[in-house]
Order: structure tokens, then C-alpha cells, then sequence
């Protein structure tokens, strides 16, 4: 049962990392960035195509999914998004073609991964060796010590800068109100850009913890990934960290027990199930008292 | 003539469905909805439809017919837990409605047929049927885009706030427009699984969900002429641009989706309008100096034009 309590936890984590940038780009810009999960596939799958069979440390892995991932958001930001944003006053309009879009760079992403490993499942070539510690019977690797500090500590992290920081501060200014945040001298354009590299920075860091902690990856799983971060995130409320957290925990919670104890494939289910009860039941999320855009923190 | 039809057969009974499908995303998000149940009510069509055949309970049109009463019945339902539900919630809930339909199929036994999906189902469909009963629901989104109601659903689509203090029952209309969506998706899915023989658990899932709305992107979604369009065009190209084999395809695909959203918002159809309606301003208003015989031809056009 602890055994099980430890993995819900580190997949907790990288479910976590994955869905900061989603909630983030979300509550701040009303990007729904539904190539988020393409951009965690192909930053992963970009690291195997450059580490080509050379054996390289985990450290330098991470930080090319990092940077493969953001440039892959911040290349639709100004590509796509930006210019959307620019050509329509209507939000809901705006909401709604930037989702369209993304979903058409998600299928152009998730298609050239699934023709360059002809749909079969890849690693990420890395000379890291994992060593399990014994902890009181509890059997655990420094591979899942480092996920789950990574997506604990970057939650954490990005709560206390958005709170504290001078640029944290506009970012919530620009996501109360995006016209009054310009007229107060923040730049709109710059930090959108900014939000967009971290959020696509902290998919391709997931990306390569998930390919790295599980030994491979399918081409196609960025579709099932994105419907969790979905559900995460409306769970936990649209723009909050600490909610998405909660809602991760939960989540991998129920996903691992499910797994434990039944024999059919459900678990995928219980996603789905967590975004229906919740829009409908409770639309601001189960975690927040109020509908908020960005994280009190 | 018939050589070309004979050859191309199975492409228009594809198109056929293909449209019944697009009309069923378009037809609510003609009212500014994004609703992707159509593409649940399909899978769930094709699944019963199937069942009822195979197991000889009723006859293919019986079973059909009994299909379409339980989408249209589902779509209901639907509709009341959607009441406030709006924009990308809406969209991503419908979305997991599909999903969840697929893992049902999955895990469904001798009834879905697990990953195997359910084959040998009998053909018991021509093409006129399929053609009968897609002009039947070109028919039917036709006609409730024309009049009061059509201008209903354009207020509701611009502004649901005005839309309302205007005396328009938004309620009413979302829920109709919800239910006619599933119908058209159910009677997509009969058609499809009693001409096809077969149907697995990811045939409606979130590819179809994305080709479907690529289809009504490119094609327009202010009108049922842009569904048909798109529809069309997206199950009639690939067999021309034959040489985009497989994931090229997808990745032409996707990138026809970026450029139609962030460039044509209003899709073929709409770009066709619009340069319709300024080659009419132009011929209109003819460049150069004006002549009292310019004029008065300019108001003929004019009034033939009312």
C-alpha cells in the first residue's frame, strides 16, 4: 500500500509539472494550449533524436527537454496565438480559434514523432542509472526523489514568485486585466511570451521525466495526458497552482487505486469522470472558494 | 458518368456520412457552440445499431430508427446537465464524453466486443439510403438556419446576453440545437456501422472528433453549406493528393487547421461570400468617371438585386 502511496505520488509530480504551463498559459492569457501535450511528446522525442544513442547525464537530457519544449510554445505564441489574439476583440471568439489552432499544431506534432519512430515507442538515451534505496521497507529510487522535488519545488517556486516578484506581480495583472495591466506600462506582448516558453519549458521537462522514469513512450500518448491535465486543472481551479496540485494528488490517487484493484482498463476513466462531475457540478473547481483567475497563492 | 460512380461508390457514401457528422458539429456551433457529443452519439449509434442487427432483434431500419430515438434521447439529457455550461468547458466536457464512450467500448464484453470492436455486421444499406437520409439532415439544418429561428441562433452565436434581453429562449434553442446534433451524429453512425460491417472502440474517438472539426473549419461554420464543403473536400482530397501518404497527410491536415483559424475564420464559405459580395459592391460602383446612363444601370442592378 505505501508502495502504491510512493507511485501515485511521483506520478502526482509529473502530472503536476505537466499541468502548471496549461493553467498557467490558461488563467493568464485564456490560451488553452491543446498542443500541450504534443509539445511534452516531441520535446522528449526531439532529446532522442538529438542524443542519437550517445549516452548523455540526466542533467543535460532534462535541460534540452526544457528548452525544446518552450521554444516549441513560444514558437506557436508568436506564430499562431499572438496573431489571433490581435485579429478579434470577442474573447470567446478568441478562446475558441486558439484552441481550433492548437489542436492543428498538435496533430502536425504528434505526426511527424509518430512517422519518425513508425509509431513505436521511444527512449530517451541517458547514461543515469537509477539506485533504489531501502527506507524503512519502503523501496524507493533517486530517479522519483528528483521528480517528485522537481514538481513540488517548481509549484512552489512559481506560487512564491507570482506572489512576490515584480514581473509575478503583472503576470497577475495581465490576467485580472489585460487593458488596465498596458496602460499601467506592462508589457503585454513580452510577458505572453515569457508565460508561454515556461509553461512549453515545464511540458519537455514532464516529457523527459516521464520517458526516462518509464523506459519509453508512445507517439500517441499526448491525447490521454492533455484530458488529465484537463481534469486536473478545472479541478483544482483555472490559474491555481495550489489547486492544481490537489488535483494531481487526487487524480494519480485514484488512477493508481483504480490500476491496483480492478482488472479492466478504466483508469483512463476516471479523468474524464473528475471534468464531468466538476463542470457540472462545481464549475469554479473543487479546491478554490471562488472563481479565480490567477493564484492567491 | 456511371463509370465514375461505379469507381467512386464507396468516397460517396463516405461523403454522405462525412456530412451528416460535420452538420451535427455545425449545427450547434452555428449558435456559438463547441460541442464534440455528435461525434459520442456516432460511436454510441454505431455500437447499438450493430447490436440490434446482429442479434436479430429488428430489422436494419427498425434498428436505425430505435438508434436514433436513444441519441436524440441521450442528447437530452445531455443538454440539461450542460444548462450554464459554456465555451472551452463546454467543449472539453463534450470531449469527455467521447472518451469515456471509448473506454465504455473497451470494456463492454460480448456487448462492444472489446479491443476487438464488433464485426459481420449484415450490409443492409445502399447508397440511396445514405443519400436520402443525408438530405434529409442537409434538409432539416437548412431549414432552421432560414427565418426567425436562423436569426434566433445568429443572435444567440454573436451576443447570448442580447441575445436573451431580445426574448430569445436560450434554453430552448441550445437544448434543440443539442438534440439535433445528436441525431445527426446517431444517424451518421447507423448509416456508417450497417454500411462499413464493423465497428471498433477508438473509430469515435479524438481522431474523428479532430477530422470532424477540421472539416467544419475549412469549410465554414456559419452555414450547413460550409459543413457540406468541408466534409466534401477533406474526404475527397486525400484520394487526389494521393502522394501525402499517411502521417503527411495528418501534418497537411493540421496545418490547414492553423492557417483556416488564425487567417479564415469563417472558412471556404466565408471567404467565398465575402468575395462575392465585393465583386457585387465593385460592379456596383464601376471605377472612372460616372455617367448619368452608369447610374441608372447601377440602380437596376440595385432593385433586380431586391
Amino acid at each position: 500500500m505505501e508502495q502504491q502511496l510512493l507511485n501515485a505520488l511521483v506520478l502526482a509530480s509529473i502530472y503536476v509539472l505537466f499541468s502548471l504551463g496549461m493553467t498557467l498559459a490558461w488563467g493568464v492569457l485564456g490560451i488553452l494550449n491543446l498542443a500541450h501535450g504534443a509539445i511534452l511528446v516531441g520535446s522528449a522525442y526531439s532529446v532522442y533524436l538529438i542524443g542519437d544513442d550517445r549516452q548523455m547525464p540526466l542533467g543535460v537530457v532534462l535541460a534540452l527537454g526544457l528548452l525544446v519544449g518552450g521554444g516549441c510554445s513560444l514558437l506557436l505564441e508568436i506564430g499562431v496565438f499572438r496573431i489571433i489574439r490581435n485579429s478579434t476583440g470577442d474573447e470567446e471568439e478568441k478562446e475558441l480559434r486558439v484552441a481550433i489552432a492548437s489542436l492543428g499544431a498538435s496533430s502536425i506534432l504528434v505526426a511527424i514523432v509518430a512517422k519518425g519512430t513508425a509509431n513505436a515507442p521511444f527512449a530517451v538515451p541517458t547514461s543515469f542509472t537509477t539506485h533504489v534505496y531501502d527506507v524503512f521497507g519502503l523501496r524507493i529510487s533517486d530517479l522519483q526523489i528528483l521528480i517528485i522535488v522537481a514538481g513540488m519545488g517548481i509549484s512552489l517556486g512559481l506560487s512564491r514568485w507570482l506572489k512576490l516578484s515584480r514581473t509575478g506581480r503583472a503576470i497577475r495583472a495581465v490576467a485580472a486585466d489585460p487593458e488596465t495591466a498596458s496602460l499601467m506600462g506592462i508589457n503585454e506582448r513580452r510577458l505572453a511570451a515569457g508565460t508561454m516558453f515556461a509553461a512549453g519549458a515545464m511540458a519537455g521537462l514532464a516529457g523527459v521525466f516521464l520517458v526516462v522514469y518509464l523506459g519509453g513512450a508512445d507517439p500517441q500518448s499526448g491525447a490521454s495526458l492533455l484530458t488529465t491535465a484537463f481534469a486536473i486543472i478545472v479541478a483544482g481551479g483555472v490559474g491555481s497552482i495550489g489547486g492544481t496540485v490537489l488535483g494531481a494528488l487526487t487524480l494519480a490517487l485514484v488512477e493508481t487505486l483504480i490500476l491496483t484493484y480492478t482488472s479492466g482498463s478504466w483508469a483512463p476513466a476516471a479523468a474524464f469522470v473528475l471534468i464531468i462531475l466538476v463542470i457540472v457540478i462545481r464549475p469554479q473547481g473543487l479546491f478554490s472558494s471562488s472563481r479565480t483567475k490567477v493564484d492567491r497563492a | 458518368m456511371i463509370d465514375w460512380y461505379a469507381s467512386n461508390t464507396t468516397l460517396i457514401q463516405n461523403c454522405m456520412i462525412a456530412i451528416l457528422l460535420a452538420l451535427s458539429v455545425q449545427v450547434v456551433m452555428r449558435i456559438g457552440v463547441l460541442s464534440l457529443a455528435g461525434i459520442g452519439f456516432y460511436g454510441l449509434s454505431e455500437y447499438l445499431t450493430a447490436n440490434l442487427v446482429i442479434r436479430d432483434v429488428v430489422p436494419a431500419e427498425v434498428a436505425i430508427l430505435a438508434s436514433l430515438v436513444v441519441c436524440g434521447i441521450g442528447a437530452f439529457v445531455l443538454s440539461l446537465f450542460l444548462g450554464r455550461v459554456r465555451g472551452l468547458y463546454l467543449a472539453m466536457v463534450t470531449l469527455a464524453f467521447v472518451l469515456i464512450l471509448n473506454v465504455v467500448a473497451i470494456n463492454g464484453g460480448k456487448w462492444t466486443g472489446g479491443a476487438n470492436g464488433l464485426f459481420g455486421v449484415p450490409f443492409a444499406v445502399t447508397t440511396a439510403h445514405i443519400v436520402v437520409v443525408c438530405l434529409i439532415g442537409i434538409l432539416v439544418v437548412w431549414a432552421t438556419e432560414r427565418g426567425a429561428i436562423g436569426r434566433a441562433c445568429e443572435a444567440l452565436r454573436t451576443d447570448e446576453l442580447l441575445a436573451t434581453s431580445m426574448g430569445i429562449e436560450v434554453r430552448k434553442y441550445h437544448r434543440a440545437n443539442l438534440v439535433l446534433s445528436g441525431l445527426l451524429g446517431g444517424a451518421a453512425g447507423g448509416l456508417n456501422v450497417l454500411n462499413l460491417g464493423a465497428v471498433g472502440p477508438f473509430d469515435a474517438g479524438f481522431g474523428l472528433a479532430v477530422t470532424t472539426l477540421t472539416m467544419v473549419i475549412v469549410g465554414g461554420r456559419r452555414s450547413w453549406l460550409g459543413a457540406v464543403i468541408g466534409a466534401v473536400l477533406i474526404t475527397w482530397l486525400p484520394t487526389v493528393l494521393s502522394f501525402l501518404e499517411g502521417e503527411m497527410r495528418n501534418i497537411a491536415s493540421g496545418a490547414l487547421v492553423i492557417v483556416m483559424a488564425t487567417l479564415v475564420p469563417d472558412g471556404l464559405l466565408g471567404l467565398l461570400t465575402s468575395q462575392i459580395r465585393r465583386l457585387r459592391a465593385a460592379v456596383r460602383r464601376p471605377s472612372g468617371r460616372s455617367t448619368t446612363k452608369e447610374v441608372d444601370d447601377d440602380t437596376q442592378l440595385v432593385s433586380a438585386d431586391r
